[in-house]
């Protein structure tokens, strides 16, 4: 039996209703993780989503997303585990 | 010395901090207060310094009443000018502080003579807004050390700023005063910003942007004013012909010609309101109601006579000091012949 | 999946920053400061006059406001009668440095341990964009639509070397706290060094404040809305100009803060 193989997983904690679309994470992520979603939030702007598979690479959890949003949208960057490949 | 005894009262009756700035005729006091500090004469006066401007005082003042701690400052008319910005903000915001006035001449510059000419400034438009504060007028070094205490009372009580209106005369005079130690105070600070410490966080604020919240507000505001109860004290009034109106150092005055005039025949009183803001209208009103004439003295060109003529409702004479001339008991009662 | 949020904001609020402004990110990094310290539950906060105004509706410590220029006399207020609480205020350039220069040179003479965060965005922001003392030369402003005009109103002022000379501040510092867009191939990228630098300055004048020494930082911020430019732009703005006339260092750090590891 294989064990499963596991890595860790990062994910972006966002208060969608805080976020003003400014921005500053989307163009700060060095993965390219983040981007503005199509819908709007209840403040009337295009809020940041995250995907773990960046543009350019996975998330590797640096927090820099965490450090420069001016709003505290961004409330964590969490770790997890996934599987690579299940038995 | 008139300074020296509100200095002793407010140091006895629990002052924990003062900040003021030097303006005659008003610097006496802080002059006082630095050996009382000095010396150590209570555990519980612990802050004492010389501000950079009334300006600072004033803000001095809203922080340490902010925290929920008794504070002071003396101060004369152009200084109080400069203050009016900040009791404006204390107002609305609830800040407990105390003022003492020392009336100069004015308006602008004037001179470091006597005169009454803040009552206006200090009843009707202390600051933007409807801004107001109580204000407490002593017409002897006894009641002026009284009053520190009671000032300090009520801006608790209240949450609001007290005004003690004295003058130059009351401030440099010699006279003996009961040396009663007086009680401290003890006052409620649970409202004030001193860290959340696990509770709530308090704000201290007098921003309301929205107009309906604002409303509430100043309604509350408005009824916490009529709470409070006015002062007067009445001497010779209830049979009055004459009826003198004047407060602190006329009232002295007044009482001195009214006493003449009565052993001359004429039944002079004299009404004499302690608590300028709220006016102790309906006091007068009551006192005024058999008298045939009313005047009212004052050290300036007529100020507090509008108050006088509004609640008595008929014509009020005027016996004006102006310029820091000291008011004459002789030129009163000729104006009663 | 939950994250522990910072006790000292709001749960749940929204700032009233114009989106882009680095103004909700001082106010976060000093939530976050506060939480690293410890002093969350000692922290008085004076609300200044201007955007800085409406932080209690975000942060949630004690708060007094103070009139327009006066917070560091408040601060010293209450400061002087509660000697253990942590007292600071955020403020911003027309306020600290036009109507509350009095108030902030002598609180700064003084020593007293209280800390003033300055956001310097080179105009009076909440009014809509009016000429302040730290305008540069040559920029245009509402109330200087032909570029503000040196002979008539003066060069910018530079509060840090102006706190220099005296020796009570103990700790002075100048940093640029909008992100610097970065050029690459395919795309700008914004650094995250001001950022954290922001951050270690916040941390730092508190520390200095616990330490018994007055702390002054100024962060040289942007305002997109009102100098009418696009969030980058003002970003790249912030690093061509604001930090050519208000170079960013360290001024003076009288305990060495900067330098203990936290």
């Amino acid at each position: 039996m294989y064990r499963p193989v596991l890595r860790q997983k990062w994910d972006v904690i966002i208060n969608t209703d805080r976020c003003k679309g400014c921005e500053i994470c989307v163009n700060a992520c060095p993965e390219q993780n983040l981007q503005l979603s199509k819908n709007i939030n209840g403040l009337g702007y295009h809020y940041v989503e995250f995907n773990f598979h960046g543009k350019r690479g996975d998330c590797t959890g640096c927090n820099i997303c965490y450090n420069v949003c001016p709003d505290y949208s961004i409330l964590g960057v969490v770790s997890g585990e996934e599987a690579v490949n299940g038995s | 010395m008139g300074a020296e005894a509100i200095a002793e009262a407010a140091v006895d009756a629990g002052l924990e901090a003062y900040f003021g700035y030097p303006i005659t005729p008003s610097s006496e006091i802080m002059e006082n207060l630095a050996l009382l500090y000095a010396s150590h004469r209570n555990d519980k006066f612990k802050v004492y310094f010389q501000s950079a401007s009334e300006v600072e005082s004033i803000n001095l003042l809203m922080g340490a009443g902010a925290a929920g701690h008794i504070a002071m400052t003396a101060t004369s008319g152009p200084g109080l000018s400069l203050m009016a910005e900040g009791i404006s903000y204390a107002y609305t915001s609830e800040i407990p502080l105390v003022i003492v006035n020392v009336n100069r001449g004015g308006p602008g510059l004037g001179n470091v003579a006597p005169e009454q000419s803040d009552y206006l400034f200090v009843t009707k438009s202390l600051g933007h807004g409807g801004s107001k504060a109580i204000v407490l007028a002593p017409s002897s070094i006894q009641e002026a050390m009284n009053q520190v205490r009671m000032a300090f009372e009520l801006s608790f009580k209240f949450r609001i700023p007290v005004i003690i209106l004295t003058d130059a005369i009351i401030i440099h005079m010699l006279e003996s005063v009961d040396q009663d130690h007086l009680l401290p105070v003890s006052v409620d600070s649970g409202w004030s910003a001193r860290g959340r410490s696990g509770g709530e966080r308090h704000l201290i604020n007098s921003i309301y942007l929205e107009p309906d919240e604002f409303r509430k507000i100043k309604v509350k505001l408005e009824e916490k004013w009529k709470a409070i109860e006015p002062l007067s004290d009445c001497f010779m009034c209830d049979d009055a012909e004459t009826l003198f109106v004047a407060y602190g150092i006329s009232a002295r005055i007044a009482m001195e010609a009214a006493t003449e005039l009565r052993e001359r025949g004429i039944r002079a009183g004299v009404f004499r309101p302690i608590t300028l803001n709220p006016f102790p209208g309906k006091m007068l009103m009551d006192a005024a109601r058999n008298s045939s004439r009313i005047i009212a003295i004052e050290m300036n060109e007529g100020q507090m006579v509008h108050d006088v003529q509004y609640w008595v409702r008929r014509d009020v004479e005027l016996v004006p000091f102006i310029g820091g001339i000291y008011p004459d008991t002789e030129e009163v009662i000729e104006k009663c012949k | 999946m939950q994250v522990k949020q910072l006790s000292a904001v709001i749960p749940g609020a929204v700032n009233t920053y114009c989106p882009g402004c680095e103004h909700g990110l001082l106010l976060k990094f000093i939530a976050m400061a506060l939480e690293e310290l410890g002093v969350t539950e000692k922290a008085i906060m004076v609300g200044s006059v201007g955007c800085s105004t409406l932080a209690f509706k975000f942060l949630n410590v004690d708060y007094v406001q103070a009139p327009h220029g006066r917070a560091p006399a408040i601060m010293t207020g209450i400061k002087e009668v509660e000697p253990g609480a942590i007292v600071f205020a955020v403020q911003g350039d027309g306020d600290a440095l036009s109507i509350g220069l009095q108030e902030l040179i002598h609180a700064a003479n003084r020593g007293i341990p209280i800390t003033v965060f300055m956001y310097n965005n080179m105009v009076f922001g909440m009014t809509g964009g009016q000429m302040a003392p730290t305008t540069p030369e040559g920029m245009v402003t509402t109330t200087t639509p032909f570029g503000r005009n040196t002979k008539a109103s003066g060069p910018p002022i530079n509060s840090c070397e102006l706190l220099s000379c005296l020796s009570g501040p103990s700790y002075i510092r100048r940093v640029i706290i909008a992100p610097k867009p970065i050029q690459l191939k395919d795309r700008v990228m914004y650094s995250s060094k001001e950022a954290n630098e922001s951050y270690r300055a916040v941390v730092s004048a508190l520390k200095t404040q616990m330490m018994g020494g007055f702390s002054y930082v100024e962060f040289l911020g942007t305002c997109n809305v009102n100098w009418k430019m696009s969030i980058t732009d003002s970003k790249k703005y912030a690093h061509e100009v604001s930090a050519k006339v208000f170079p960013p260092r360290l001024f003076r750090d009288r305990f060495g803060v900067d330098s203990i590891e936290s």
